[in-house]
């Protein structure tokens, strides 16, 4: 087995992958630039960690627990919904 | 997609005809992403004003509305559009149109000397100079609540963002929005809601990068 460098010319470099990352995971990278993007992770760890801690962080945030709403604040909208219903049936009956 | 149309226009019609159950249909769906929406730019007790306002220009412009877009996009549009509104009113925040034209300008990801300025040891320049480091293993965070720690850091380093950034995110990621619903949403092209994205979620795992290398450092 040889064990020849391998050639990086021509590729697109580890910067290139960090800016085209969002546009990856967003399925939006035209075929044939998708396609070099795919080649660049597959020979290289570090981009591929990058790639996945992105998608990771990205986990993490849909993951965060929101805060519950008051119920107060619910029967508030409740009674605007009804004063708007009352004053629209008087207006239908002029 | 024909499904939600569809769905829209029964809710529409209901609360057309003063229907409450609509009405109430409608507040468990988007109430609570209202709320979050206008906190993103008002404070806890405004952002309650913000609802009450929407969902009045909601019920007052229903009869106008026009089924073109979704509901959905309508209600949290009307709703972004209080908030700041109020916001500028209570000078909290500065337009948004101001920042969105700093936030043109050119901005790396990733801090330019973590790649080889040039070509070193047969590697050509624009690769790793210092390479991202793993992160230590953890439960997967669909299975488990995030830590209150790493909420923490997540929360803080979105509000450091700038707020189209903020924004972008917000919707995206935390309510899950599509990426069409928040072009719909902020009325921005979908091209800039993705730079925005990639700007924020470049930032935010920067900032949980430096937490996790930080506890690795003290556990040794």
């Amino acid at each position: 087995m040889t064990n020849e460098p391998l050639d990086l010319t021509g590729m697109l470099t580890c910067q290139e992958v960090v800016e085209l990352v969002t546009t990856y995971h967003e399925h939006l990278l035209p075929p044939e630039e998708h396609q070099r993007f795919e080649a660049h992770l597959a020979i290289c760890p570090p981009c591929r960690t990058y790639v996945a801690q992105i998608a990771q962080t990205v986990r993490m945030m849909g993951a965060l627990t929101a805060e519950q709403e008051s119920a107060e604040g619910t029967l508030v909208l409740l009674d605007l919904f009804r004063d708007w219903k009352r004053g629209r049936t008087l207006s239908d009956t002029d | 997609m024909q499904a939600q149309i569809d769905d829209d226009l029964s809710l529409i019609i209901a609360l057309r005809q003063g229907d409450e159950t609509a009405y109430r249909v409608l507040l468990t769906r988007y109430q609570s992403l209202v709320l979050r929406l206008a906190r993103m730019y008002v404070g806890h007790e405004a952002a309650e004003e913000v609802a009450q306002e929407t969902w009045l220009a909601v019920l007052h412009h229903i009869d106008n509305f026009e089924p073109r877009a979704p509901l959905k996009s309508w209600i949290l549009r009307i709703a972004v559009n209080k908030a700041r509104t109020l916001a500028r009113r209570e000078d909290r925040t500065i337009a948004f149109s101001s920042l969105l034209a700093n936030d043109t300008s050119s901005e790396s990801a990733v801090p330019p000397d973590r790649f080889l300025a040039r070509a070193t040891n047969g590697i050509p320049a624009g690769w790793w100079a210092i390479p991202p480091q793993p992160w230590p293993e953890m439960q997967s965070p669909e299975d488990a609540v995030l830590g209150a720690e790493v909420q923490t850091i997540i929360n803080q380093a979105i509000l450091l963002l700038r707020h189209p950034q903020r924004e972008v995110i917000m919707l995206r990621d935390i309510q899950g929005l599509t990426a069409q619903e928040v072009c719909a949403i902020l009325d921005i092209t979908e091209t800039h809601q993705r730079v925005l994205l990639h700007r924020a979620r470049t930032k935010v795992r920067t900032a949980l990068d430096r937490y996790f290398q930080e506890g690795q450092n003290n556990d040794q």
